[in-house]
């Protein structure tokens, strides 16, 4: 086991720094948008005739929480697809010396980049419970209540597509999604130190890096996503396990 | 023993080895020669099952497996090292990874190249980075030691302190195997050379074998590749019209 937990440290210790660095980053521009979207309204609401003009909804929307978690998706998928890759050297060398077949490897980093997958979704949540926890503080009292923020939660199509309250399939279709987007980053590595590119996985990945955001909660949109993802991710499992050893093509 | 037996390695129309059969006994180091292109890293790679081939690989009798391949070490100019960890990192990773791994050799070298444990090896000079890939293949505890122009880049002085640490530091049973263009620099500790032209072997002599007949291994390679010292007097007398 020990040998098995070394490889995934590996990965770990080659994307940790970059991925908590993105994580910060995407966290530190959401809560500065959120913050001087949040002031605007109020000034906004000063002048207004309705005592609390703005939901929370639209405030998630008008900060561009989506725009700004895509863009760390797609960077975050970068960091993972390049991890492991061969360009400065040939890593592949020594991993395909190992005792560990290269399937284990490659299921390995796919677990962890699952993770990076769940960790990223996980610092998004909190982050938009922070930004909501911030506006009911400043919001008017009495006119948004904790029922009424719970509303707006799900009617936030950013917000309900990260965390969607009562509907578990759509839940159980976004955890397919990670272990799918875990198997298929993995991929690129395993494949770009046998000289081969993955297009399908990258076309894949490009589409739903653009419109990952509105995707969750267009129910037709992630059925497809996560379909694609899962087929993707059967027939790259198939192709690691039945590949030959080595690292080049016959 | 490290056994080769018709072994053949294509590259689409190229030929990479050509019904390749050669064995190396343990103990010896074996200089591999040849021209670029000649199919040198190509057999290193086809024993280390990083390239298919045809033909038959053995190792001490039996086929090469995923558990005997900890057996063989390799050290190439191409770095197969992980850029991002440390040395201490990669000692962590040797030692949980490779049951025969040297610590007392790899701290050795480490201290004797003067080599920085903490620093990630991505920022390590060039030639700091080929010293560290073939402490990494020494230290393994490999019986046999492959390493493909482990010192590219590098200046003389590193180089000779590399052999004549090599030379100290080598238990009787463990084989080198080095594939190099510095005929001259090797030529006075490898005990038997290897010739390698377009994926054949045309020349195995022991330096035994050498110094009975009188000869050095520059006049056995430039023999055996029909090599004529009268070429470049003959095109320079083209080009300049004398």
């Amino acid at each position: 086991m020990r040998k098995h937990l070394s490889i995934w440290m590996l990965f770990v210790r080659n994307t940790l720094y970059k991925v908590l660095a993105v994580l910060a980053l995407m966290v530190g521009v959401e809560v500065v948008l959120f913050r001087r979207t949040l002031s605007e309204y109020l000034e906004m609401a000063a002048v207004s005739d309705l005592p609390w003009p703005y939901s929370l909804s639209r405030l998630v929307e008008d900060a561009e929480f989506a725009r700004v978690f895509i863009v760390a998706f797609a960077l975050i998928t970068l960091i993972l697809c390049l991890s492991g890759c061969d360009f400065s050297g040939k890593l592949g060398y020594t991993l395909q010396r190992l005792r560990i077949s290269p399937m284990k490897i490659f299921l390995w980093q796919a677990v962890h980049n699952a993770m990076v997958y769940i960790l990223l979704w996980l610092v998004q949540i909190y982050t938009l419970f922070g930004c909501s926890l911030q506006y009911g503080k400043v919001a008017l009292p009495g006119w948004v209540t904790n029922q009424s923020l719970f509303l707006e939660v799900n009617r936030s199509k950013f917000w309900y597509g990260m965390f969607p309250l009562g509907n578990g399939w759509i839940g159980a279709m976004q955890v397919l999604l990670v272990i799918g987007l875990g198997i298929v980053t993995a991929r690129v590595p395993h494949c770009q130190r046998r000289r081969k590119f993955p297009f399908a996985i990258c076309f894949y990945l490009m589409l739903l890096s653009l419109v990952f955001a509105e995707g969750t909660s267009n129910v037709t949109f992630m059925i497809l996503m996560t379909v694609v993802g899962l087929v993707i991710s059967v027939l790259t499992v198939f192709l690691v396990h039945v590949a030959e050893p080595g690292l080049d093509e016959e | 023993m490290l056994k080769l037996n018709e072994v053949s390695k294509r590259y689409g129309t190229t030929i990479g080895l050509s019904d390749v059969s050669v064995s190396f006994p343990r103990g010896e180091i074996v200089g591999l020669f040849g021209e670029n292109g000649a199919g040198k890293s190509t057999m290193m790679k086809c024993i280390l099952n990083i390239l298919h081939y045809k033909g038959e690989i053995t190792l001490d009798g039996e086929e090469i497996t995923r558990e005997s391949m900890e057996k063989l070490s390799f050290a190439t100019c191409e770095h197969s090292f992980f850029p991002g960890m440390t040395a201490l990192g990669h000692r962590s990773f040797y030692r949980e990874h490779f049951p025969k791994f040297n610590e007392k050799r790899f701290d050795g070298l480490m201290e004797f190249f003067e080599l920085p444990k903490q620093r990630e090896i991505r920022r390590f000079s060039a030639g700091q980075k080929n010293q560290f890939e073939v402490i990494l293949a020494l230290s393994q505890g490999a019986d046999y030691i492959l390493m493909d122009e482990p010192f590219a880049g590098n200046d003389i002085f590193n180089r000779e302190d590399f052999y004549k640490v090599l030379l100290g530091i080598l238990e009787p049973n463990e084989t080198v195997i080095l594939s190099t263009h510095l005929i001259e620099e090797v030529s006075d500790f490898v005990s038997r050379a290897v010739l390698i032209r377009n994926g054949r072997i045309v020349g195995d002599v022991t330096c035994d074998e050498l110094e009975e007949q009188g000869k050095s291994l520059m006049d056995y390679i430039k023999e055996t590749y029909h090599y004529r010292a009268d070429r470049v007097g003959k095109a320079l007398s083209n080009i300049i019209g004398e």
